[in-house]
């Protein structure tokens, strides 16, 4: 990473730092705010999947959902502390994650869509009826966070809990993605046959792309139970429709790239909610389909391509522009 | 003393019989030929020997020890890698990526010692960083480094190809048809190439090709095959005037 990106990212960070207590967004926004980072783990999780490994998931509103309800279980009743629970509910959705890849070592493609999307319907219906692990219909009420004492109440100081975990798995990815646990996954997504013939043990990989990328998921899980408060199985973040939610938002943001995750989540988080302002309600549905077809089609690498290629286009505008003002001179 | 001993191989698919009672020897430091019409069952061997397919009958014996039970993952590491007729090459990564997956089987790194970027994992990332570059300085291709693999042209991509079989420091290098596509001055370059592997880095070469001239140029040894046997084996020279093998090549046309 050249200095330019590094400083890229530290403005970034601060203006994700700073912004919020300057605004000092109502309570529903900065809501949206911590939620648009969970869902941008998730995100950087299913991207490391489908972008890196080249697998497909249609289940991971599921992995979601393991981790809230392992997260909750752990602090309501076995009263573990917060941030040892965080970890945990990651470990075992990664476990979970495993579990499910090894059946997907024999499937491809669709195939393995359907199959991760049958494992996304099952684990509702299955957290629907455990009423003794989920509380059912009636629902549960996670606890808020608490630190040394401190309790993280309000959405703002959640907020950088949040923060400091996405920064924190952002650098571990960026760590892991160039070296060769990386490589070994994008091999494998290029040529699978190439890729064993270089010593990669596919079987291996795909499991572990299946592990990790759950491990991400339930660590949002968890954050995703504590922010909310009170939540049944029932929850739409749950729900096969948030899987492909968190497919557009990698689609949208970029496959293949971290930042593409976090764009793709921030924006598809945030567009219903903005379009929701206008007077028609129908209308803000299909005026987000309709920016979603629009980016897929402009910018079919993700909108994380699209800024490189604006710098592009601007590189040469300016090139040609000094040409003619040489050509002038020169005259 | 024999590097490769390939010893009644068979593989049969379905009841098509693609190599049929196979056997021919390779020794240490030898540039051997494998050679035969289409649908000779060249690549066939190839793939038996790096593990993709499960032979029928017969063993493959690399160094003294059976390799006909492991893994394909398994076999770079046993000193044996390959490049493939179609390139197959790692296309959204770069040339130096490319050259950086040869080396997985030899990184002692994991998961966890990555993610936290340990010194030992910053460490190793510029060995095999630098031992990337010296193979692509061999190639005369460093300044592709940081291009992506697919935006190279086809004589370049086999390069590339070539260079990721290089960097795990195999000991028998398998290159399946490495000149098709080429025009005759990068075929004359690729002939330099491989006597330079085997003279300078001491690599035995397996090598399955279409062009005879490369061919009977730099090949000690050829074994032709038709219809999944062996026909003839022998010396350039030998196989050249072999009736059998002039009869195979298009019934009797001369080769070469």
């Amino acid at each position: 990473m050249n200095a330019k990106k590094y400083i890229s990212w530290i403005v970034l960070i601060l203006i994700a730092t700073l912004i919020p207590p300057i605004l000092n967004l109502p309570g529903s926004l900065q809501y949206l705010l911590d939620l648009s980072l969970i869902y941008a783990i998730v995100a950087i999780g299913l991207n490391l999947l489908m972008g890196y490994a080249g697998q497909i998931s249609l289940g991971h509103g599921a992995f979601l959902a393991v981790g809230a309800y392992t997260s909750a279980y752990l602090t309501l009743t076995l009263h573990v502390p917060f941030f040892i629970a965080l970890i945990l509910s990651g470990l075992i959705t990664g476990i979970v994650g495993i579990l499910l890849g090894l059946p997907a070592l024999k499937l491809e493609g669709n195939y393995l869509a359907i199959a991760t999307l049958g494992f996304g319907v099952a684990v509702t219906q299955i957290f629907a009826i455990w009423t003794s692990f989920t509380g059912g219909f009636s629902g549960i009420k996670p606890l808020k966070p608490e630190l040394f004492g401190f309790k993280f109440n309000s959405y703002l100081s959640y907020y950088y809990i949040i923060l400091i975990l996405t920064i924190v798995l952002v650098i571990l990815t960026w760590n892991i993605i160039r070296t060769k646990v990386g490589r070994s996954l994008m091999a494998m997504r290029d040529s699978e046959i190439a890729a064993k013939a270089m010593g990669i043990n596919v079987s291996y990989y795909k499991t572990l792309a299946f592990g990790l990328s759950a491990f991400y998921t339930g660590i949002a899980g968890s954050l995703y139970a504590h922010l909310l408060g009170f939540m049944t199985p029932y929850d739409y973040a749950f729900s096969i429709g948030m899987s492909l939610n968190f497919l557009a938002m990698i689609v949208i943001g970029g496959i293949g790239t971290i930042s593409g995750s976090i764009i793709g989540a921030i924006i598809m988080t945030w567009l219903p909610q903005i379009t929701s302002n206008l007077p028609i309600k129908s209308l803000s549905q299909i005026i987000t389909g309709a920016i979603i077809i629009a980016v897929v089609i402009f910018y079919p690498n993700g909108i994380a391509y699209a800024g490189a290629r604006l710098k592009d286009k601007f590189e040469k505008l300016f090139a040609k522009h000094q040409e003619k003002i040489v050509v002038k001179i020169e005259k | 003393m024999e590097h490769l001993i390939v010893d009644n191989l068979t593989m049969e698919f379905g009841g098509l019989k693609a190599v049929d009672s196979l056997s021919f020897s390779v020794k240490k430091g030898e540039i051997y030929g494998l050679i035969g019409p289409n649908g000779a069952g060249k690549t066939t061997v190839f793939n038996c020997v790096s593990r993709f397919y499960n032979p029928t009958l017969g063993r493959i014996i690399f160094e003294g020890k059976e390799i006909t039970k492991l893994k394909p993952h398994e076999i770079i590491r046993a000193g044996i890698s390959r490049t493939f007729q179609n390139v197959e090459l790692f296309k959204h990564m770069t040339v130096l990526e490319n050259l950086l997956v040869g080396q997985v089987a030899f990184t002692r790194e994991n998961i966890l010692s990555a993610a936290f970027m340990l010194s030992s994992v910053r460490k190793e990332e510029r060995r095999i960083r630098e031992e990337a570059m010296e193979i692509l300085k061999i190639l005369n291709i460093e300044d592709k480094a940081h291009e992506y693999a697919s935006a190279q042209p086809y004589g370049i991509q086999k390069l590339v190809e070539i260079g990721r079989a290089l960097v795990s420091q195999p000991r028998l290098i398998m290159l399946d048809e490495p000149a098709a596509g080429m025009n005759h001055s990068e075929t004359d370059e690729l002939a330099e190439l491989i006597l330079k592997l085997r003279d300078e880095l001491g690599i035995t070469i397996l090598l399955v090709e279409h062009d005879m001239s490369l061919v009977m140029n730099i090949c000690e040894n050829i074994c032709v095959m038709n219809f999944g046997k062996k026909i003839c084996e022998g010396t350039p020279e030998k196989v050249k005037s072999d009736p059998a093998v002039i009869e195979a090549y298009l019934g009797g046309e001369e080769i070469a």
